[in-house]
């Protein structure tokens, strides 16, 4: 791959203070796909802090992204409060059994100041490695699930939403409690060097609707964004699926980023655009079975869309990488992105 | 009573109980944002180091910091600088970099509204406080490798278009002034828009007056000509013409800023009420004053009050026995300050290659003559001698016990300079000296250096012991502060 | 060219100085071009470059500087003890050409308690006139302190003549290296450094008839691959590698004959003298230096050469710094050499610099 002037991290900073930069930057959500880099199973990828540090590294190493992503799955916090994960060999952990059946009462809800079971030690050790390696040049993400999200895997599903309905105090209750916990987990990731990125994927309208986002997620959301804000940090906010019932409420959370998903490139760009930097939308399933060509062409396509997003544009994929991509795909998309996204009048002076 | 220091991890702990309205207070360009009649999220800068490690400063993690808020204020200024020139240009002024004079031009841009200054210099830590040789690199393959100052930085941060904005122009002073980085000016005015070149006059045969350095007239009205160069070109860009009203109220600006830096000096070197890491950073701060003098001037006294207070409840940052030292040159690498701190050294004078941005800038007369006569006092314009005797001076008056000189492999005023000051610090006080170039950024203190550092010590302490001199009586200082 | 006898002459002249120290007048060593000799020769001192170089010297060099220091420096230091003719010199005359040369008459003072003559010439190379208004105030300044020095006032017509003699050495040098234009260059690197090292050392009368005496003669010259050499001072010991290079190839242009020759006409002398040396290239070290790299690139278009040897000393900071733009402008193949004078590894250049000049054969 040929030098480029500016660096990840040099290319990120001034994104996010409103600055052109030399090009786009990259990213594929490669997470869990860079256990394939290193050859390690999903299973080693998401329960050791520094194999998922050093496949991120590897991955960044052979592909070329702009950045460094730290997650397994939206299960770390609901797992640190006591819910119950299964660990495949090559799949992300899932959830086995929820700590609640029902909405807790608020007696149940025990101290959170410092969640540290489950996965986190792990994963606030994936953050130090990759930032101690790396940081200097490229930005280190460390996904945390949002508050919405977490409390779903905390109680049965179906009881969960249910209770939004039927018990919505106790809902909130619960919501405030996760919303501590996660504020604890992020104030860990921060002080390990992680830039936290919020992922609410059960936020999003292919699970709830418009108002109830606005209730139940929206406020947690903006509760922990508001958090990192007391450091002056850039957040994104990453809610895949339907992105349609929510992307004109996304900006009230106050998230810097936002990753999008399942809806149209220039509708998000009309609607939220001129407020957050928008990050997206390549389709995952596209980059996983078309040919490197189409990908490329498709890459393209969305980057000179995405390129008009006033307040500036990451190009990225919808969601996560799938496991299975093969390489040539990605390395179509980010070849194919950084073309389309190159700004040949940077560092031109006048 | 000693004040301990605060770590990386300490001040997260710190700032995790600061109420937010705290942090509302402080902001940066506030005249700027009087006028829009609104104050950005963006300007506001009092966040821990946390925040900036996160963006690549990863040195900070390894640094000891001072405890007060006035020092968090001040850290999250300094660290915030490269956001706040972009946002200086997005705000309509003009950015000026001031190259390679260390103090003197950047008086002239505050003379002119809409207009900030800055140096390229001051990167020259970028790479240590991102141990990062990004760079240095960036500088190689512009023609500047390896074994040769740190300043090359500057040239990296010029070729990357990402650590400053594009300069409206760039003021390059050179002449009496190091090869190494009169290289990076002339290679940089290869990428800049637009540069004029300024000279910084040799300073010859200058017998030492007082506790300045004579200043022979020719020299001053020919550098004064330089300024007046400047003043018109800025003129040109700005659209103003300031009056020698103007100049003046600029340099009554910077004044205010030495004087107080100056009482800082004496806190921190005299009564030991800031760290010596703090203490340079404020030093430095009499340069361009980080982008905003006004912002910077309140930083001071932010500063002042925390030293005033620990003083009146009998706190210091060092312990009464601390070994103590004078500092000649500035290092790269942070680091040793805090290095030398922990093993019990305190440092008790510096000269940082500054001594000009330092001096008062007299207030009578012609505006451009008096800036000039204050930079004819300049660090590095003169002999080695001379400058070895701004230490030697401090060394005398506040008991030093020995001298350190921080240098750089391929560094030419250090290849040159090193041995004639040492030579004459031994010649002038007998002390022993601890001369070591600084190495490539890194996580810790190499083990080499670390033992050099140590065995240094050991002999100020060995001859401390033979003496029988423990710590020293407290002296008035200028200040009038016991 | 039938070579100048120049260790012959050499020896000669170190005698001749020696007979004439004890017969009074002073003689004064200078280091870099840019050194206003017709100033020393007014005011009735007879002036030497200093320009030995040598390993042995460079050693003994660093007992007073570091070993990052120039190598020219260090050298010149360690010669002061090594080397007869610095050991003869009263005193030195040193010209901020560079930091490191400003910065070592304060060494040379100090270690061996030689008066120094500092001249201060702005770094900045644009002849504004409160500039070249300056350094005529500094080269006023120079002769009166080296009038104190020899207790001889340098007068108008004084100077006027010694600028002319200086000319007319700046002549025979111009009109040497002009030989090298030719397709079977008559006259060589080497002889064009023996002309300039003998221009620093010999009178200019006696410089002319040694030139008129040896003239170019160079009938067996072969036309051979056409080099500019550029890069740091070339100092008497360091002649080995142009030696070498002239085996195989021919060094037809170089950054060390000066550009012009007179001193623009002007009221006095020493508006003149200074007028002349403001703006004298070449010099790297100058800001901006674009009116030197202009002249290497004019130089080699001229002359046709068909690479570039750059040779600079360790640490050497103004010209190391030059490369990829000196590249850049001259469109060559650049061959860099940077070094000390050790000769340690001198295998090591010469197969470097015949693989380079292979590479231009075919």
């Amino acid at each position: 791959m040929t030098r480029e002037l500016l660096n990840p991290r040099e290319r990120f900073g001034l994104l996010v203070i409103d600055e052109p930069q030399d090009r786009v930057p990259v990213y594929p959500l490669v997470t869990s796909r860079a256990a394939r880099v290193l050859g390690k199973t999903v299973r080693e990828y998401c329960t050791d802090g520094i194999t998922m540090a050093r496949c991120q590294l590897a991955a960044q190493d052979r592909f070329g992204h702009d950045f460094i992503s730290l997650f397994s799955e939206v299960g770390l916090v609901a797992e640190a409060l006591g819910s119950a994960y299964d660990y495949p060999e090559d799949d992300v952990p899932m959830l086995l059994r929820p700590r609640w059946r029902g909405l807790p009462e608020e007696s149940d809800l025990s101290d959170v100041s410092d969640p540290s079971d489950g996965r986190v030690r792990m994963f606030l050790s994936a953050v130090e490695y990759a930032w101690e390696a790396r940081s200097d040049t490229v930005p280190v993400l460390a996904f945390i699930p949002a508050p919405f999200t977490t409390a779903q895997q905390l109680v049965d599903p179906e009881e969960f939403l249910l209770g939004l309905l039927t018990a919505p105090e106790q809902a909130k209750g619960l919501l405030d409690w996760v919303t501590r916990a996660t504020v604890a987990l992020t104030r860990k990731v921060i002080e390990a060097g992680g830039l936290p990125v919020f992922v609410d994927p059960l936020a999003s309208g292919s699970v709830i609707s418009g108002e109830q986002f606005r209730e139940f997620a929206l406020p947690y959301e903006a509760g922990v964004i508001r958090f990192c804000h007391r450091y002056d940090l850039d957040i994104i906010l990453h809610v895949c699926g339907d992105g349609g019932p929510v992307i004109d409420l996304l900006p009230e959370t106050g998230a810097d980023l936002l990753s999008i998903d399942l809806i149209g490139l220039d509708r998000a760009i009309a609607a939220a655009g001129g407020r957050c930097r928008v990050v997206g939308n390549f389709p995952t399933t596209q980059l996983w079975l078309a040919s490197p060509a189409e990908v490329g062409s498709a890459a393209g396509e969305m980057v000179r869309q995405g390129r008009a997003c006033p307040k500036g544009f990451v190009a990225a994929t919808g969601c996560e990488v799938p496991h299975d991509t093969p390489d040539e795909n990605i390395d179509a998309f980010v070849a194919a992105c950084r073309e389309a996204g190159t700004n040949r009048a940077f560092g031109q002076q006048s | 009573m000693v004040v301990p220091d605060l770590s990386f991890d300490g001040w997260a702990e710190k700032f995790a109980s600061l109420p937010d309205e705290l942090m509302a207070q402080h902001y940066y360009y506030r005249a700027q944002q009087a006028r829009l009649g609104r104050v950005e999220p963006w300007s506001y800068y009092m966040f821990p180091p946390q925040t900036f490690a996160l963006y690549g400063a990863k040195h900070l993690k390894r640094l000891s910091f001072d405890s007060s808020l006035a020092a968090l204020r001040m850290w999250g200024f300094v660290q915030n600088e490269t956001e706040r020139l972009y946002r200086a240009r997005q705000l309509g002024m003009k950015v000026v970099a001031t190259m390679g004079d260390l103090g003197a031009v950047p008086v002239l841009v505050n003379a002119f509204p809409g207009c900030v200054p800055f140096y390229p210099d001051c990167t020259w830590w970028t790479p240590f406080v991102q141990e990062s040789k990004v760079l240095f690199d960036a500088a190689t393959r512009l023609g500047i490798g390896d074994a040769t100052c740190y300043s090359r930085a500057a040239l990296g941060a010029f070729a990357k278009h990402s650590y400053f904005p594009d300069p409206d122009l760039v003021v390059a002073s050179t002449g009496a002034s190091c090869d190494d980085y009169s290289g990076v000016e002339q290679l940089a005015a290869g990428i800049a828009a637009e540069t004029l070149w300024v000279e910084s006059p040799w300073r010859k045969g200058c017998a030492t007056c007082g506790t300045g350095f004579a200043v022979e007239p020719g020299t001053r009205e020919f550098l004064s000509a330089e300024y007046r160069r400047v003043v018109e070109r800025l003129g040109r860009l700005t659209g103003h013409k300031p009056t020698d009203a103007d100049l003046l109220a600029a340099i009554r600006k910077t004044n205010l800023v030495r004087s107080k830096t100056g009482r800082l000096r004496d806190y921190g070197y005299v009564q030991a009420a800031l760290p010596a890491l703090e203490m340079m950073v404020v030093e430095f701060g009499c340069l361009h004053y980080y982008a905003d003098i006004d912002e910077w001037t309140n930083i001071l006294d932010d500063l002042l009050r925390t030293c005033e207070q620990r003083v009146r409840n009998g706190e210091r940052v060092a312990a009464e026995d601390a070994l103590r030292v004078v500092w000649i040159t500035p290092p790269a690498d942070p680091l040793f300050l805090c290095h030398f701190e922990k093993r019990g050294a305190r440092i008790v004078g510096t000269e940082y290659v500054i001594n000009q941005a330092l001096v008062p800038i007299a207030e009578r007369g012609r505006p451009l003559d008096a800036l000039a006569g204050s930079f004819l006092q300049a660090s590095l314009i003169g002999s080695s001698r001379e400058r070895a005797d701004l230490a030697v001076t401090q060394a005398r008056e506040r008991g030093a016990e020995g001298a350190v000189i921080s240098g750089i492999l391929g560094g030419s005023h250090c290849a040159m300079e090193s041995h004639l000051i040492a030579g004459r610090v031994k010649e002038a006080l007998g002390l022993p000296v601890l001369q070591f170039d600084v190495p490539e950024p890194a996580r810790e203190v190499n083990q080499q250096l670390g033992t050099r550092i140590d065995a240094f010590l050991e002999v100020l302490a060995g001859r401390r012991s033979q003496t029988g001199q423990t710590s020293r009586t407290r002296r008035t200082s200028p200040t009038g502060i016991p | 060219m039938t070579h100048l006898p120049v260790d012959e002459l050499r020896q000669r002249r170190l005698a001749e100085l020696a007979d004439l120290r004890r017969q009074g007048p002073k003689v004064i060593g200078w280091f870099y071009p840019g050194a206003p000799v017709e100033l020393v020769r007014a005011a009735g001192a007879t002036p030497v470059r200093l320009a030995r170089g040598g390993y042995a010297a460079e050693t003994r060099g660093l007992r007073w500087l570091r070993a990052d220091a120039c190598p020219f420096v260090l050298s010149t230091l360690g010669n002061f003890e090594l080397d007869p003719l610095f050991r003869l010199v009263d005193a030195v005359l040193t010209v901020n050409t560079c930091d490191t040369m400003r910065r070592a008459g304060e060494a040379i003072a100090h270690e061996f308690d030689l008066p120094v003559f500092e001249l201060y010439l702005p770094r900045t190379s644009e002849p504004l006139p409160h500039r070249v208004a300056e350094f005529e105030r500094q080269l006023g300044r120079l002769a009166d302190e080296l009038a104190a020095f020899t207790s001889q006032t340098v007068t108008e017509e004084r100077l006027r003549a010694e600028m002319a003699r200086e000319a007319h050495t700046r002549g025979l040098v111009t009109e040497l290296d002009a030989l090298r234009g030719e397709d079977k260059p008559q006259v060589s690197e080497t002889d064009v450094l023996d002309m300039l090292a003998l221009a620093g050392l010999l009178e200019p009368e006696e410089l002319d008839r040694t030139y008129r005496t040896y003239g170019p003669d160079r009938a067996d010259a072969q036309a051979k691959p056409r080099l500019l050499l550029a890069g740091s001072i070339i100092a008497e010991q360091d002649r080995w590698l142009v030696e070498a290079i002239e085996e195989r190839a021919d060094i037809v242009a170089d950054s060390f004959v000066p550009a012009d020759t007179e001193a623009p006409a002007a009221a006095t002398a020493l508006e003149s003298l200074a007028a002349y040396h403001f703006r004298r290239i070449p010099d790297i070290t100058r800001r901006p230096n674009g009116r030197t790299v202009e002249l290497l690139a004019r130089r080699a278009r001229e002359r046709r050469a068909q690479a570039v040897l750059y040779k600079t000393l360790l640490y050497c900071d103004p010209w190391n710094f030059e490369v990829p733009r000196i590249r850049a402008a001259l469109g060559l193949p650049l061959l860099h050499l940077d070094g000390n004078y050790s000769d340690e590894n001198r295998g090591q250049v010469q197969t470097r610099v015949e693989a380079f000049l292979e590479s231009l054969e075919k």
